[in-house]
């Protein structure tokens, strides 16, 4: 009966001080000081000074680009961005001479950015503005010929700059990254188990590795949810952090820590080394993040495009500040995708590495 | 009275070390019987072999008159294990870690209540079973160890050196449980260093050395393989005798 392998691997997890200490405490703390870190920054992102960054068009750009553009600028301008054009010159001396924090030459396809150094923060609003332009321009595009000017680009602008508190951005990923580490919540479990050998009991009273697996696996997320969700809750009382649709919020959260459990699980299967597992997952977990949007905001990272969208870290981190902030996400999808995948391809191996290593041993 | 346990040519090798040599024993039901010998003699892996957790070379382990490996699912539930390691957790309580281990064997719900408070009392726990494991003194873990192995009633319990680092007291009380649990009809297979443990409580004694077993018998059959008058030796002499005085750095 594995509710009961169940019910005392939550005891003996619940009971670890360690635990209590990074899943409620520690979150808590890093949302204080990261919140507090960049809040200079995203209060300009929110609703600060004019930025004014400049443009040109490149001449064969499509008659359909120039309207979505002019769109675009208007809508900017309301959240008092003020995209400036200017035909002639030299972008960079235009930068720098007009004392911009930014200077965009757009194309059909592409676009180039130049950043003015003394205005890195206005300038990376500038990029995250224009990428997630060319983001939903790109999609809108597949649907008309551009070279015919059809000048009917249905892009939905300007939601996606909708202002986001860093006590918001930071109460919502730090309570995800941590849920990531949820392997360090059954560390002292395993190291007890292998220490008392009672890993040999286990195989002497014939309970099969799936079984097995499956109660560390429940066990775990449930601590590792508790966790998460107390500090959830502390950290609204406390910074007055926002979550966006709660069931749905709920629901990535859950997923993740799911994910992050099974992935670890299947680490200390592999090499049955709590050490090298905490080492080998914190890797991970730290370049999810990284790239990811968990130290520096994904909106202002210069990390490619193509490397955040590889992290499973910036999907849901991503659908969940758009939750928060715009009621909505195009990330939810691919987020519940990526950490089911997970689970299911983490969970397998796991088990296999389970039964291949007790097949050895016997 | 059937033979339980029989062990058939039973022979494991890691690379070319043989370890267990060929080893053919038969425990009869109802018996204590002990295994002796020094350190590296095979007796752990015996065990083990028989217990499932090491899988042999060579030769079968055959448990209630079946080939255990092959019946293993169904024929674990009627052997209990007491490892030489205290398997507790510390951070449960005394009678949450019979639980988890009783509940391994599929009893559940009032049944298992009933097989926890019978286990804590049997081992003289019943009154500390709130308490953690952690503030348990080294003689009351091991009842507590043993509480964890017998809540599933098995038929034939296997001690694997239950009383080392503990009071004369708690050995005692170990000691008399092994042979209550005897009367009430268990088989009981015992391992120690302790002669006079074995002596006092084993009707059957086998002395294994490297890998293989070097004599059988009760404890005065034993002494009368060395003199004739068994008064006069002590089960330690007949050991060392057979075993030989040299170290065994393993």
């Amino acid at each position: 009966m594995i509710i009961y392998l169940i019910k005392n691997n939550i005891k003996l997890m619940m009971r670890s001080a360690t635990n209590v200490l990074l899943f409620i405490v520690t979150p808590i703390v890093l949302i204080a000081m990261l919140s507090s870190a960049f809040s200079d920054m995203m209060a300009k992102y929110e609703s600060g000074g004019k930025i004014i960054a400049g443009f040109r068009v490149e001449k064969d750009t499509p008659e359909a680009w120039r309207a979505a553009l002019d769109a675009f600028a208007a809508g900017l301008e309301e959240e008092s961005l003020l995209l400036r054009e200017y035909v002639n010159g030299e972008p960079k001396e235009i930068l720098r001479d007009e004392d911009l924090c930014a200077f965009v030459v757009f194309g059909a396809d592409a676009y180039t950015i130049y950043q003015s150094e003394d205005h890195k923060n206005e300038g990376k609003i500038v990029e995250y503005a224009v990428g997630s332009f060319y983001e939903h321009a790109a999609a809108a595009a597949a649907n008309v010929n551009l070279t015919e000017n059809a000048g009917e680009l249905a892009i939905e602008y300007p939601e996606y700059m909708e202002p986001i508190d860093s006590k918001d951005y930071y109460g919502i990923i730090e309570i995800v990254y941590f849920g990531c580490c949820a392997i360090v919540c059954g560390a002292g479990l395993f190291a007890g188990e292998k220490k008392n050998r009672i890993n040999k009991k286990f195989y002497v009273s014939g309970i099969s590795e799936p079984k097995l697996y499956l109660a560390k696996f429940i066990s775990m997320i449930i601590v590792v949810s508790v966790g998460s969700l107390i500090a959830t809750a502390l950290s609204g009382l406390m910074f007055g952090t926002k979550w966006g649709n709660p069931v749905l919020s709920a629901l990535i959260v859950f997923l993740v820590i799911s994910a992050a459990t099974a992935f670890g699980l299947m680490a200390y299967y592999i090499t049955d080394n709590m050490v090298a597992t905490i080492i080998s997952v914190f890797t991970v977990v730290w370049l999810a993040g990284f790239f990811g949007g968990s130290f520096e905001t994904y909106m202002f990272s210069t990390t490619p495009k193509a490397l955040k969208l590889i992290s499973p870290l910036y999907h849901t981190n991503r659908a969940l500040v758009e939750l928060s902030c715009m009621g909505k996400s195009d990330y939810v999808g691919s987020a519940i995708l990526y950490s089911v995948a997970i689970i299911v391809a983490s969970s397998a191996v796991a088990v296999l590495a389970g039964t291949l290593r007790k097949r050895g041993r016997a | 009275m059937g033979t339980i346990l029989k062990t058939i040519d039973l022979t494991k090798k890691y690379d070319k070390h043989v370890v267990v040599d060929n080893l053919n024993l038969e425990i009869e039901e109802g018996e204590i019987f002990g295994l002796l010998g020094p350190n590296g003699a095979g007796k752990s892996t015996t065990m083990n072999m028989i217990c499932g957790i090491v899988r042999p070379t060579l030769g079968d382990v055959e448990f209630m008159g079946k080939d255990f490996n092959k019946n293993r699912k169904n024929l674990l539930g009627e052997l209990g294990y007491i490892p030489q390691e205290l398997a507790i957790h510390g951070n449960l309580k005394a009678w949450e870690n019979v639980e988890l281990f009783t509940s391994l064997y599929g009893i559940k719900g009032s049944e298992l209540k009933e097989r926890i408070d019978e286990s804590l009392e049997y081992v003289g726990l019943l009154e500390k079973r709130n308490e953690y494991a952690k503030t348990f003194s080294g003689g009351m873990k091991r009842r507590l160890n043993i509480a964890c192995a017998i809540g599933h009633h098995p038929k034939l319990m296997i001690f694997d050196e239950p009383t080392v680092g503990i009071d004369p007291q708690s050995r005692n009380f170990i000691l008399d449980k092994i042979k209550e649990s005897n009367k009430n009809g268990a088989t009981v297979i015992y391992t120690s260093h302790y002669m006079e443990e074995v002596e006092a409580i084993c009707t059957r004694i086998a002395i294994m050395d490297n890998g293989r077993v070097i004599a059988t018998g009760t404890s005065e059959e034993l002494k009368k393989m060395i003199t004739d008058d068994p008064a006069t030796i002590t089960l330690e002499e007949v050991f060392l005798t057979l075993t030989g005085k040299k170290l065994r750095d393993y």
